[in-house]
């Protein structure tokens, strides 16, 4: 049994070190949140709050997934993480400084690739673009392009339009759009609930792959339990709405983690059942 | 969204605008298609030319006799004289509608405050009927091209400010979020997001537009005026010209055709990806 309670239920998460400090980085979480909140419709008479009272640290090249029964504010608390939207309580530290809006560190992958890709840019163009407004050279952002393009196993395909590709190639491109500028910190907002079963394994692994080459840290919002277990260093357990951390559950999964064999694994399906009983008791 | 076939997209690479791609785009293909279109208008060219051709009436001359006159009058001479003036006004009448109304639709979006207080004054200004402004226009600039090009620049700008306007306010909030999370400044977001996103918004507002652009053209030349292809339809009517007449409104149907087919052209090349990614939704 590798299952470990880092947190009491009442939200409040132990900080554990950082495992695996890269280089010259500062140590320290590169993600801290203090009593985070966020209430819409403030003003009104009923104001929905959307997040409770959220606290979790993200240690520096760490694979952390947020589950939680579907309006539960995962949706809501990954855009306030990556800047988006200002929240109503708490702080959000990004390598120990207040988070000011979206950030240079900082990538997001959404849900919806097809609303996300622009459709009137090739897939090279698309990926350029943060660097184009980074002032990066032409022949360099036709290297990164590149590189990116094969990091997400799609190389060749810079001067289709996105919407000629399947949805599943769409979301790869949309990730290699968000790792283009070297972003520290990567934020997935339920990236795979749009594509198929088989695509969806795929870019599990794709992920994964990732993580490891580039020791890029991810915070991965789904709500497919089997997904967070396979994935995570650390699964954060959202209670229902509004959002508090009902637990945090380490994954001692050794990596690199692989569809059959891993989620055929006792551990793996011990944590799935621990984290699902946590998921349904909210 | 249905999954379209990959195979087929591929070879019909971005330039892929047609519903179902499995047929062909042979030449023989795109002259039956011409004749699906043409044919019920052949047909009624036909009976015009048939039923008016032993006609006496003075306001139904016959077809033929419309047809030579009007190679007399407008090749080369009608052309030079009534037509490319008129055009001239409204070719700069329209690009000036075409460059103020998307500006100022931008500035509406940039600007929060310009959107509030400009928006009476604009939707006042809105729906005053132009032709009845003319006159106004005649006291403040004449009866010459500044005259004219200002009303059609005045009357045509509105579809295209509202479309931009519109098609701003409706980009994909998904769209912006990206932009915001890959560091796009306000003035990237515009050139790179916005605009594009709300370009074929954008394109069918210049289309509305130059509809009314052809129009106030005409309009213009029948008051005050004593040129232009408005003013030549005026007065062979109004001196029982009326073989000349017909020849004037054909001649007005064949420009405003012509226009259409040259926009549709272009707005079909700028906006590939948009007819692209249509046509495969809906497959």
């Amino acid at each position: 049994m590798v299952l470990r309670r880092a947190s009491a239920p009442d939200g409040l998460v132990a900080t554990e070190p950082a495992e695996s400090v890269r280089g010259d980085r500062p140590t320290g979480p590169v993600l801290s949140v203090r009593h985070l909140g966020k209430d819409y419709g403030i003003g009104r008479a009923e104001p929905k709050v959307a997040v409770q009272d959220v606290t979790l640290d993200v240690s520096r090249g760490e694979f952390v997934c947020v589950v939680g029964p579907s309006g539960a504010g995962k949706t809501t608390l990954l855009r306030c993480l990556a800047g988006l939207t200002q929240p109503s309580r708490g702080e959000v530290l990004l390598d120990g400084q207040p988070i000011r809006g979206a950030s240079e560190q900082v990538g997001v992958v959404f849900q919806d690739y097809s609303r996300s890709l622009f459709p009137w840019m090739s897939v090279a163009r698309n990926i350029a673009l943060p660097l184009k407004v980074r002032g990066v050279a032409k022949a360099a952002q036709r290297q990164v392009v590149e590189e990116v393009l094969s990091l997400v196993g799609l190389p060749g395909v810079e001067e289709r339009y996105p919407w000629q590709l399947s949805g599943g190639m769409q979301q790869r491109v949309a990730i290699a759009r968000s790792l283009a500028y070297k972003p520290e910190l990567l934020f997935m907002d339920e990236p795979y609930a749009s594509v198929d079963a088989q695509a969806r394994a795929e870019l599990e692994d794709v992920i994964q792959d990732i993580h490891q080459r580039l020791g890029v840290t991810v915070f991965f919002v789904t709500h497919d339990i089997d997904e967070a277990v396979y994935l995570a260093d650390r699964v954060t357990v959202l209670s229902g709405s509004p959002a508090v951390v009902r637990e945090t559950v380490e994954v001692g999964l050794e990596r690199p983690r692989n569809q059959i064999a891993t989620k055929g694994s006792p551990n793996f399906i011990e944590l799935r059942k621990h984290v699902f009983e946590l998921v349904a008791g909210g | 969204m249905a999954q379209p076939d990959l195979d087929a997209v591929y070879a019909g690479g971005a330039s892929q605008t047609s519903r179902a791609p499995r047929r062909t785009r042979g030449p023989l293909r795109m002259a039956g298609q011409a004749l699906v279109g043409l044919w019920l208008f052949a047909v009624l060219v036909g009976l015009w030319w048939l039923l008016t051709e032993h006609s006496t009436s003075p306001y139904f001359p016959p077809l033929s006799q419309i047809v030579s006159e009007l190679w007399k009058v407008w090749v080369f001479h009608g052309i030079r004289v009534d037509l490319v003036p008129s055009l001239v006004h409204l070719v700069v009448g329209y690009a000036l509608a075409g460059i103020l109304g998307i500006a100022v639709g931008v500035l509406f979006w940039r600007v929060r405050v310009a959107k509030q207080s400009l928006s009476p004054i604009v939707y006042f200004l809105y729906v005053l009927p132009a032709p009845v402004l003319l006159p106004a226009f005649i006291v403040l600039f004449g009866i010459g091209s500044t005259m004219k090009i200002a009303i059609i620049a005045f009357a045509s700008i509105w579809p295209v400010l509202f479309n931009t306007i519109d098609g701003m306010e409706g980009v994909d909030s998904v769209k912006l979020d990206t932009a915001r999370s890959l560091g796009l400044s306000r003035g990237e977001t515009l050139r790179s997001v916005v605009l594009p996103g709300a370009s074929p918004q954008i394109a069918a507002g210049l289309r509305n537009s130059l509809q009314v652009a052809i129009l106030l053209m005409v309009v213009s030349e029948m008051v005050a005026s004593t040129s232009g292809i408005g003013y030549f339809i005026l007065n062979a009517q109004q001196s029982f010209e009326s073989v000349d007449m017909w020849t004037g409104i054909i001649v007005l149907g064949v420009v405003g055709s012509a226009l259409n087919l040259i926009f549709v052209t272009v707005e079909r090349g700028v906006l590939r990806w948009y007819y692209g990614e249509r046509a495969l939704q809906t497959v």
